[in-house]
């Protein structure tokens, strides 16, 4: 038996709490996430796909964590402007 | 809207394309600046930057005709190796975390200590909720949900989870997300809002 220790029952609640629809999946995701991110390097307005991506982010800390991983790669001193 | 491709990635990169060796070699070089960049301080930083890069210049020459030209080549590309890289740091950084997800187990009971007494707050309010939330995932979870929640709070990625349930990254993230929209539902039909629930943990 797995006894809950009070910050993961805390986790918990606050991921239930925060739960909310996602039309998004992991693989979905990945197919906009470089799009995503030019858009937002450039400052562009997001299309549909790319507000359902920034959704799924808030349900999935792994997608989440991989687009700012993502964002830190692209940020090459001496990159050609966009 | 098609994003231009000023460095001729795709052409550069076609099979039979004139200098299309320097372009790969051009590539793995800027891989490896973004991979050492972003992943090396991550999840104990175990990671061969030069392999990854490699896996990844593979994976791009084999997917080239799946780009959509909706970002810079060189973002979807990288985006790919980024991808690469955490996984392999994830299997690493996570292989002793062992999940036991034999079925029928009494381990996949989440067993919910009352931490009512001693604890600031509203120790009545934060008793029901616990209470609640162990006859909620007693009774409206499945026996995989369970595993994959406690997984989860493990602090397991969903893709660690999927491997040792045999399962994909996108079934096992659908599997925790509907376990967590049938908490919030059976919260909610027992009169509990996600605002009580926020600030009774808080
Ligand atoms: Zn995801």
């Amino acid at each position: 038996m797995t006894s809950l220790t009070f910050a993961q029952i805390q986790k918990l609640l606050s991921t239930v709490s925060g739960t909310v629809p996602d039309s998004m999946d992991c693989d979905g995701c990945f197919e906009v996430i470089a799009e995503l991110a030019d858009a937002e390097i450039r400052g562009d307005k997001l299309s549909d796909a790319m507000k359902a991506a920034k959704v799924h982010f808030s349900q999935c800390t792994c997608c989440a964590y991989e687009y700012a991983t993502l964002l830190e790669a692209l940020d090459e001193p001496e990159s050609p402007s966009l | 809207m098609q994003q231009p491709d000023p460095e001729n990635w795709v052409e550069r990169l076609q099979p039979g394309a004139v200098d299309r060796d320097l372009a790969i070699s051009e590539l793995r070089d800027r891989l490896i600046r973004a991979t050492t960049r972003s992943l090396t301080h991550r999840y104990g930083g175990h990671v061969d930057v030069e392999d990854i890069a490699q896996q990844a210049v593979l994976k791009i020459l084999e997917s080239l005709g799946t780009f959509r030209h909706q970002s810079r080549f060189i973002t979807w590309a990288t985006s790919i190796a980024v991808r690469i890289g955490i996984s392999q740091l994830r299997r690493h950084y996570y292989r002793d975390v062992s999940l036991d997800a034999t079925p029928g187990s009494c381990e996949l009971t989440i067993d919910i200590p009352d931490l009512s007494l001693g604890a600031p707050g509203d120790p009545d309010g934060r008793s029901r909720i616990f209470t609640l939330l162990q006859q909620l995932i007693d009774e409206t979870l499945s026996d995989r949900q369970r595993i994959a929640i406690r997984g989860i709070l493990l602090g397991l990625p969903v893709e660690e989870i999927a491997m040792r349930l045999n399962s994909n990254r996108n079934a096992v993230y659908k599997l925790v997300h509907d376990a967590r929209v049938r908490l919030r539902e059976g919260f909610e039909s027992n009169g509990v809002t996600a605002e009580e629930i926020s600030v009774t943990i808080s």
